[in-house]
């Protein structure tokens, strides 16, 4: 009766589906690291390089897994809290004994050329206590008390990370809102997050009055469509569409760009003309006044917004040259040729040197002849992406979001609120980790270093990733058990 | 529950949605933009300038004396050596030490840690191949080859010269020249340099990060140009004579010049102290060079060329040759000889000799009387209106001889030596406020005449020629053709007659079979010379000699100095006569190994 109850044996009732994606992305990572690290001189390719070692780290992580797997799920339940007090307190261990390279501490030896990094592991533990936490039936977000505690659990391990140096890791804990949000937090939230972080980069990236100018474009479009739903008359919207057309034409003429950022009395004239334009849209606008209202705040507030980030970074009163460095290098503004913006560089050419099916295996001369750096570790995806080409790359991609999206249609499909969280935590922070990997590599996010989940060389990364991911297999097979 | 299914599926979205954007963009980078690999053919592609071997130098007989030889530097990137390497067996197969081994890694990691720094220098092609087999162990050291020079002879150092880095003036003028080229510098070497270079060649290389080479591009179909090594050159010594010239010369100090009087080829030439051209290649150069700059018997003074020296009474034979073309004498006018010449005031000592009848005799005995006498008439010659004019007369027949100015055209620093002339002794002592008795002491190759060794031993190939000369020169083929330097093959004709240089010859010849060097004499080789002492106001007179042989169709004019070696006799004239010796017969005979031994192990080092 149990067994027809819980659904059959541990490997009928496993989602096999997740660990054939798992074991594909792992093997090829293997492959890749294979790759970067093969040159006809070694003779002792299994045990000399991060080859061999990544073998003994997918051996363990394999028994990792099994053990997860045959461990009573109640374990993970029952000490959530604990573990993540076992996590934070190697965080704090690694501070104080760690071994600092490249200016961050945050590596624990353990003899043999084996390291630890407690970092990837408290991910695992902050997952857990939160889903934890905010799987109780009171649990609300809109009791300041809980959401404090909520974020507290996230910040202690964030801070840590920060303190060790590694601003990567710590990013990474920014993925909880998108976890958060699936279970009710304000999708404000996930929008101020976002768009605050997509205008500080636009607003450095580009010249802040062509963003401002693009914003302008798109609120008068909005507004445009708006009044044609309205049914206003059409000599209206003609003279609007002529307004927009010259706002917009900068956009599109060469010397223009040039001369916008440069002149002052442009972009006065926009202004001008901007105001002109609302006032005349509110004008004949009829009902929606205050839809129109506020899109024009919005863009507004987002304008200032983008030009209070370029004030703040270029006046001396905020930031110290160096630090100012250091966010323009990060955003490839300037050629640093040594260190960020040389890798970018590198790893474009690499990628996109690759074609539609690539070098060939061990043929990518930019990945072997060690053009790119870091390419075992943060740059893995060019050596794919040379070797394989734009159908290797894109395969993996692929596999990537199709991982993603089976492990949140498992976190769906639980019954206790604890695994749902659980698995949309473990989603989050895989997805966060992809996303700003692979978005380095191809030059759209800016280079933070964190690995790419089960492909970049590095123990602790692999293990903590399957005992993230197998965990949650293994509470999706028990999800008919777990009725809390 | 609508709320939620709408946050699920926004969720979604947004994976898809960046899964998208990702695809896009690798679409574009990867198939639309064509430029990336463009960029990461011009990354792994490097032009490569193939340096070429110089040029060997062969000596007359066609002994290889200069060529190339591989050595090998041991080379490292910090960054790629595993954090333990056997450095027992690395030193082993280096020959380094395990302190210069840190003390040079770390100096490397230092300069870069991902930059090729020299470990070790200058392995020799066995110590390499040594290496080579277990390079495989020591991940991070590359072996990078070069040519250096070498010279088996290990001599000829003032003739052959040495290689160096371009400087960077030569790099500004002269596109050819890039950093870190090699260039003659000095000797042989720099005056063919053009000949010796060869051609670079170029071809395209894959590269690393680090520039390291990794294999050809496209099997090397490419390539554009080949590199051709650099022609050889047949230079005019023989090397055998230049070593028993060196050898000669230990201990001592001076010179030695040995011409063939027929082409003006130039088979020894010695500067001694000496030192191996070997020492001066490579990483030792710079060091090799500071100690000989400092060494007080000044080794790298190219004393044949550079040193001006008076001629003593080697110069009595052109005193002689002038004075009977100008009939100021006649061949069979003698001149009292009684312990020297007076005139007013002045005295000009001389040796016991028996009395002087004859040109010949004059030679043979080398009276310093006779030629204080000769001199004057020559100065006093009825034939010019004034001394002067004499004078004049007198320093253009010298000059016809090649002293007074340069006489060679390929070494560097080359010293004219000094004739003087009226015009001196005016600026002296005023016009017309002296007189033929003033300027006596130069009769007898004293006084203000200073000649370099090359051209003592010219002017006496000049008087084997009986009457004229090619100008000295080192090198006789380029490529297997005739060295066809216009200079080198113009005869200087000296305006003495034929007849008037048998009768001077004769005078030598009685020099070495009853004169002053019968020391000199070989059996079976007529010798012809003559004995010199210069005037050395610092010290010890200088030993010199200077001769032809044989005789009929000289094959050998030699001068040699041996600075404070005293009478010409002593030291001069018994290593030129073993030259001599050696050169024409190949050996030295057993009755005068005795002198060859005395020579060999005479040191005159530290007399003053």
């Amino acid at each position: 009766m149990i067994e027809k109850q819980t659904g059959g044996k541990l490997i009928e009732r496993i989602d096999w589906l997740t660990i054939i994606l798992y074991a594909v992305l792992v093997l090829t990572g293997w492959l890749t690291i294979f790759s970067t690290t093969y040159d006809e001189s070694y003779s002792n390719i299994l045990f000399d390089t991060h080859f061999g070692k990544q073998a003994i780290w997918i051996f363990l992580s394999v028994i990792a897994a099994v053990m997860v797997l045959i461990i009573d799920s109640k374990f993970f339940t029952t000490f959530a809290f604990p573990i993540y007090g076992l996590g934070i307190l190697l965080l704090l261990i690694v501070l104080i004994f760690g071994a600092t390279t490249s200016g961050s501490t945050s590596w624990l030896s353990l003899g043999g050329g084996f390291k630890l990094q407690p970092s990837e592991f408290a991910k695992l533990v902050t997952v857990l206590a939160v889903a934890k936490f905010a799987s109780n039936r009171q649990f609300s977000f809109s009791s300041m008390t809980q959401l404090s505690v909520v974020i507290l659990l996230v910040l202690i391990p964030f801070v840590l990370t920060i303190m060790q140096g590694d601003m990567g890791s710590a990013l990474v804990f920014s993925a909880f809102a998108l976890m958060l949000y699936r279970e009710g937090l304000s999708g404000f939230v996930l929008l101020i997050g976002g768009g605050g972080a997509l205008f500080f980069v636009l607003g450095l990236l580009f010249d802040q009055v062509m963003v401002v100018h693009v914003l302008v474009c798109f609120l008068f479009v909005g507004i445009w469509l708006i009044l044609q739903r309205e049914g206003v008359r059409n000599t209206y919207l003609w003279i609007g569409s002529i307004i927009v057309l010259i706002i917009a034409a900068p956009l599109f003429i060469k010397e223009i760009q040039v001369n916008l950022a440069e002149s002052g009395i442009i972009t006065f004239f926009l202004v001008a003309l901007s105001l002109a334009a609302v006032f005349f849209f509110l004008f004949v606008s009829g009902k929606n006044r205050k839809t129109i209202g506020i899109l024009t705040v919005t863009t507004v507030v987002i304008s200032f917004y983008i030009l209070g980030v370029n004030y703040l970074m270029y006046s001396d009163k905020f930031l110290k040259p160096h630090q100012r460095d250091r966010i323009e290098v990060a955003l490839g503004l300037k050629e640093d040729k040594k260190r960020a913006g040389y890798n970018v560089n590198q790893s474009l050419i690499a990628i996109g040197s690759g074609g539609v099916t690539g070098k060939g295996f061990l043929n990518g001369t930019q990945t072997r002849y060690n053009f790119v750096p870091e390419q075992s570790t943060d740059f893995i995806f060019c050596t794919l992406g040379e070797e394989f080409g734009f159908a290797g790359a894109s395969i993996v991609v692929v596999l990537f979001i199709l991982l993603f999206i089976r492990i949140v249609q498992l976190a769906e499909r639980q019954r206790s609120r604890f695994s749902r969280i659980y698995g949309y935590g473990v989603a989050s922070i895989m997805f966060f980790h992809f996303a700003i990997n692979i978005g380095m590599t191809i030059g759209i996010t800016p280079v933070i270093g964190i690995p790419l989940p089960f492909f970049s060389y590095g123990g602790s990364s692999l293990l903590a990733f399957t005992l993230l991911l197998f965990a949650f297999l293994k509470f999706d097979s028990e999800r008919l058990l777990i009725l809390q | 529950m609508i709320a939620n299914n709408l946050r699920k599926l926004v969720i979604r979205y947004i994976f898809i949605f960046v899964g998208i954007i990702y695809l896009l963009r690798l679409f574009y980078i990867q198939i639309v933009d064509h430029s990336y690999r463009q960029l990461a053919t011009n990354n792994v592609v490097a032009t490569k300038i193939i340096i070429p071997p110089r040029g060997y130098i062969y000596d007359r007989t066609g002994k290889l004396i200069v060529t190339n030889e591989s050595i090998y530097d041991i080379m490292v990137i910090p960054r790629q050596v595993p954090e333990e390497i056997d450095t027992v067996k690395f030193c082993r197969l280096t020959g380094i030490d395990k302190a210069t081994l840190i003390q040079n890694i770390d100096k490397a990691k230092k300069y870069s840690r991902s930059k090729l720094s020299v470990i070790v220098r200058q392995l020799s092609v066995k110590d390499y191949a040594r290496f080579q087999e277990y390079q495989y162990q020591f991940p991070g050291f590359y072996a990078q080859v070069r040519n250096v020079r070498t010279y088996p002879y290990q001599s000829a150092a003032h003739v052959l010269g040495d290689i160096g880095e371009v400087d960077k003036k030569r790099i500004e003028n002269n596109s050819y020249y890039k950093m870190g080229d090699y260039i003659g510098i000095t000797g042989i070497e720099k005056a063919y340099e053009e000949d010796l270079r060869g051609a670079k060649g170029k071809k395209y290389v894959i590269v690393d990060a680090h520039n390291l080479e990794k294999g050809s591009f496209k099997e090397g179909t490419l390539d554009t140009t080949v590199a051709r090594q650099g022609d050889s050159l047949t230079a005019t010594l023989n090397i055998m004579l230049q070593n028993y010239g060196e050898q000669l010369m230990q201990n001592k100090v001076g010179s030695i010049v040995a011409i063939e009087p027929e082409t003006g080829e130039i088979l020894a030439f010695v500067s001694s102290p000496s030192y191996d051209p070997n020492l001066m290649v490579g990483s030792s150069r710079g060091e090799s060079f500071r100690t000989l700059l400092n060494d007080s018997l000044r080794p790298l003074f190219n004393r044949p060329i550079m040193g001006a020296y008076p001629p003593g009474s080697t110069f009595k034979v052109f005193q002689s040759l002038i004075a009977l073309q100008e009939k100021a004498v006649s061949r069979y006018e003698g001149y009292p000889c009684s312990g020297g010449y007076y005139t007013r005031g002045l005295h000009v000592g001389c040796h016991e000799h028996a009395p002087v009848g004859n040109v010949e005799m004059a030679i043979a005995k080398s009276c310093n009387a006779y030629y204080c006498n000769t001199f004057r008439k020559i100065l006093e010659n009825r034939k010019y209106k004034s001394v002067e004019e004499g004078f004049e007369n007198w320093r253009a027949y010298t000059e016809s001889f090649g002293f007074g100015q340069k006489v060679t055209l390929e070494l560097e620093n080359e010293m004219p030596g000094f004739i003087p002339g009226p015009d001196y002794y005016n600026k002296l002592y005023g016009k017309g406020r002296w007189k033929a008795p003033t300027v006596l002491s130069l009769a007898i190759g004293q006084g203000e005449i200073l000649v370099t060794p090359v051209q003592l031993a010219n002017a006496y190939a000049a008087i084997a020629n009986r009457g004229n000369y090619y100008t000295p020169h080192f090198v006789k083929t380029i490529a297997g053709r005739k060295n066809d330097r216009d200079e080198f093959n113009i005869r200087h004709t000296i305006p003495i007659d034929s007849s008037i240089f048998e009768i001077v010859v004769e005078g030598m010849y009685q020099v070495v079979e009853n004169g002053t060097a019968r020391i000199a004499k070989i059996k079976g080789i007529d010798v012809c010379g003559k004995t010199g002492t210069a005037e050395n106001p610092h010290g010890k007179d200088h030993s010199v000699f200077a001769a032809f042989a044989p005789k009929k169709k000289p094959k050998i004019a030699i001068s040699v100095y041996v600075e404070n070696g005293g009478f010409g006799a002593t030291w001069a004239a018994p290593i030129a006569s073993l030259m001599i010796e050696k050169y024409l017969t190949d050996s030295i005979a057993d009755n005068r190994k005795w002198l060859e031994q005395r020579i060999l192990e005479g040191n005159l080092i530290g007399l003053k």
